[in-house]
C-alpha cells in the first residue's frame, strides 16, 4: 500500500514552516503563563544533561580527594581551625553588634530585621549563551528555590534565579545585559541602579547626574528596594568615575565583588516571608499614616534626628536617615515628608 | 527490522546528546575562544549522510532543545539551525563530493556563519557584543572535522544506514 504522504513536502516548504515556528517561539518565549510553565517543564526534562557534563569534574574532584597526602591535610586541618578561632572570635561581636541594632532600631520605631534563611548551591554549568550571562545551580523547585530568589556568595551579590527546574535552576548574573539591581553608597545613603554590561567584571551606574557624591572606592550596597535583593549586602565598588563637561549624566562604572568568572558555590536566600509580604502590600497612604504616627511617636526626638531625603526619588519616596549617621551634613534640600523605611521595598525592580 | 530501525534512531539521538553534553562541558577559562561546535558539526555530518532522515525537521528540534541548553530565547538556535540544515541539504551531493580538507575549510565557514547568525538574532532582540575570537572557534571545529566526520561514517556504515 501507497503511504497518504509518499513524499514529504519539499525542502523549501519545510525551512518556510520551520522559520515561521522559530519566530513565533521568540515571539512568545516568556510572555504567557502557559509558555513560562511549559519552559519550566522542559528544562527539567534537560537537566539531566548537566549533571551528565559536570560528571568529568566531579569525578576527578573525588580522585584528587583521595590522593592528598596526610601531611598537606594536617596543615590544612591546623589552618582552618585557625581560622575557625578567628570568625569565632568575630561572632561574638556580631551577635552584640545585632542585639545592639535590634536596640537602635526599636528606639527608632524602624522594622527589625530578622535572620533570613541561607542555602549552599552548586554551580553546574556557566557554559551557557555566551550573548548572557547566566550559571545553571543544582538546587531546583524540588529543594524551594523560586523565580526571583536573592544570589549571593561570600563576597557580595552574585545574581537572581530566573528559571526553576525541578532539580536545577538558572541564575542572571548581575552582569547581564538585563540585569539591573537597585543598589546604594555605603558612605552615604545615595541611591542608583546598578546594570550589567555583558562583561564579567563591570557595573554601570545609570542615570546618575553630575553633582551626585561618588568616588572611586566607594562600596555599594543592595538598598532593598523592591523587595527582590535584601538590604545590606555588598554588590560591588566604584571603579571609575568621569564627569564629563558635554554630558548630563555621570559615567560611572563598578566592579562586582562577587568573581562572576569563578563561581563554584553559592548561597541561596530565602527571606523571611514578612519583608516579601510587606514589599507586596503597602500602599502609599498606609506608609502616610504609619508615619504621621511614628513622629507623634518620637516627639522632640524627631527635631534632633536628621531627616536626609534622598534626592533622585519620586515624591513620597524618602527615607529618614539613621540616627548613627556620620555625616551629618544637611541635605541639599528637604523633602515634603519623611517616609517610614518599609516604603524603600516598594518600588518595582527592572 | 522494526527493531533495528528503533535502535538506528536511538543511537543518532545518543550521539546528539553527546554533542550537547559537550557542547556544556566546562572548558578552561583563556581557551574559552577555541570552542568547536559540537552540535554543528555532528548535525552537518547527519544531514551529509542521510538527507532524506536528518533534516529541517530535526534541525529545528535540535535548535529548540539547544536554547532550552543554553537558557538563550527560545528560538534563536533553532531558526539558525533549521536555515543551516536548509541550504546544506540542498547541496549536499557537491558537499559530499569534495575532499575532506576541502570540506573542512567550508565548515570554518559555516561554523562563522552559525554563529555570525546567532550574533545577529540576539543584537535583534538585545544588545549585545561580537566576540571576534569566534572565528578561533571556527578554526577548531574545522580542524576537528575529519576525525568527526571518520567516527560518524564508521558508526554509520556499522548501523548499515543508509
Amino acid at each position: 500500500m501507497k503511504p497518504i504522504f509518499g513524499k514529504s513536502p519539499s525542502l523549501g516548504l519545510r525551512l518556510i514552516m520551520a522559520v515561521i515556528a522559530s519566530i513565533a517561539l521568540i515571539l512568545s518565549d516568556g510572555q504567557t503563563n502557559t509558555m513560562i510553565k511549559a519552559r519550566s517543564v522542559m528544562e527539567t526534562a534537560v537537566g539531566g544533561l548537566y549533571y551528565l557534563a559536570n560528571t568529568p569534574r566531579t569525578v576527578l574532584d573525588g580522585v584528587s580527594d583521595n590522593l592528598v597526602d596526610t601531611n598537606k591535610l594536617q596543615i590544612e586541618n591546623k589552618v582552618l581551625r585557625e581560622q575557625l578561632r578567628e570568625k569565632n572570635a568575630d561572632l561574638l561581636l556580631l551577635d552584640q553588634l545585632k542585639v545592639e541594632n535590634q536596640r537602635l532600631r526599636l528606639l527608632l520605631n524602624s522594622p527589625l530585621r530578622t535572620d533570613e534563611y541561607k542555602k549552599i548551591a552548586e554551580v553546574l554549568t556557566a557554559e551557557t549563551d555566551i550573548y548572557r550571562q547566566l550559571v545553571v545551580i543544582n538546587q531546583g523547585e524540588k529543594d524551594g528555590a523560586y523565580v526571583g530568589q536573592p544570589v549571593i556568595d561570600e563576597k557580595g551579590v552574585v545574581g537572581q534565579i530566573i528559571s526553576v527546574g525541578n532539580d536545577t535552576s538558572r541564575v542572571l548574573l548581575l552582569t547581564d545585559v538585563a540585569h539591573s539591581i537597585p543598589v546604594q553608597v555605603l558612605r552615604n545613603d545615595v541611591r542608583v541602579i546598578a546594570s550589567g554590561t555583558g562583561r564579567s567584571d563591570e557595573l554601570t551606574l545609570d542615570n546618575v547626574p553630575r553633582s551626585v557624591d561618588i568616588v572611586k572606592g566607594d562600596l555599594l550596597v543592595t538598598s532593598g528596594l523592591g523587595g527582590r535583593f535584601l538590604e545590606g549586602y555588598p554588590v560591588a565598588v566604584v571603579e571609575n568615575v568621569s564627569r564629563d563637561g558635554k554630558n548630563y549624566f555621570a559615567t560611572i562604572t563598578a566592579k562586582p565583588l562577587a568573581s562572576m568568572e569563578r563561581l563554584r558555590y553559592v548561597l541561596l536566600l530565602w527571606p523571611t516571608n514578612e519583608d516579601m509580604h510587606k514589599a507586596q502590600s503597602i500602599t502609599p497612604e498606609e506608609v502616610r499614616k504609619a508615619v504621621r504616627q511614628r513622629l507623634e511617636n518620637q516627639g522632640a526626638e524627631a527635631n534632633k534626628v536628621n531627616k536626609t531625603p534622598v534626592t533622585e526619588e519620586t515624591d513620597s519616596q524618602t527615607a529618614p536617615a539613621p540616627a548613627e549617621e556620620l555625616h551629618p551634613e544637611p541635605p541639599a534640600e528637604i523633602a515634603p515628608e519623611p517616609v517610614a523605611p518599609e516604603l524603600q521595598q516598594y518600588r518595582e525592580e527592572d | 527490522m522494526r527493531s533495528h530501525f528503533l535502535l538506528q534512531c536511538l543511537i543518532v539521538a545518543c550521539i546528539f546528546i553527546v554533542a550537547m553534553v559537550l557542547e556544556i562541558m566546562p572548558w578552561p577559562a583563556g581557551m574559552q575562544s577555541f570552542k568547536p561546535a559540537w552540535v554543528v558539526l555532528v548535525l552537518l555530518y547527519w544531514v551529509l549522510a542521510i538527507p532524506t532522515k536528518v533534516s529541517i525537521g530535526s534541525a529545528f528540534l535540535l535548535g529548540v532543545v539547544w536554547d532550552l541548553v543554553l537558557g538563550s530565547i527560545l528560538g534563536v538556535h533553532a531558526l539558525v539551525l533549521s536555515v543551516f540544515a536548509y541550504l546544506i541539504a540542498l547541496n549536499y551531493l557537491i558537499l559530499r563530493n569534495l575532499s575532506l580538507w576541502m570540506q573542512s575549510l567550508l565548515v570554518i565557514l559555516f561554523v562563522f556563519a552559525v554563529r555570525l547568525g546567532i550574533f545577529v538574532i540576539e543584537l535583534l532582540l538585545h544588545n549585545a557584543n561580537f566576540n571576534s575570537q569566534e572565528i578561533f572557534g571556527a578554526i577548531a571545529s574545522g580542524i576537528l572535522w575529519p576525525w568527526v566526520f571518520l567516527l560518524l561514517r564508521k558508526i554509520r556504515r556499522q548501523l548499515n544506514l543508509r
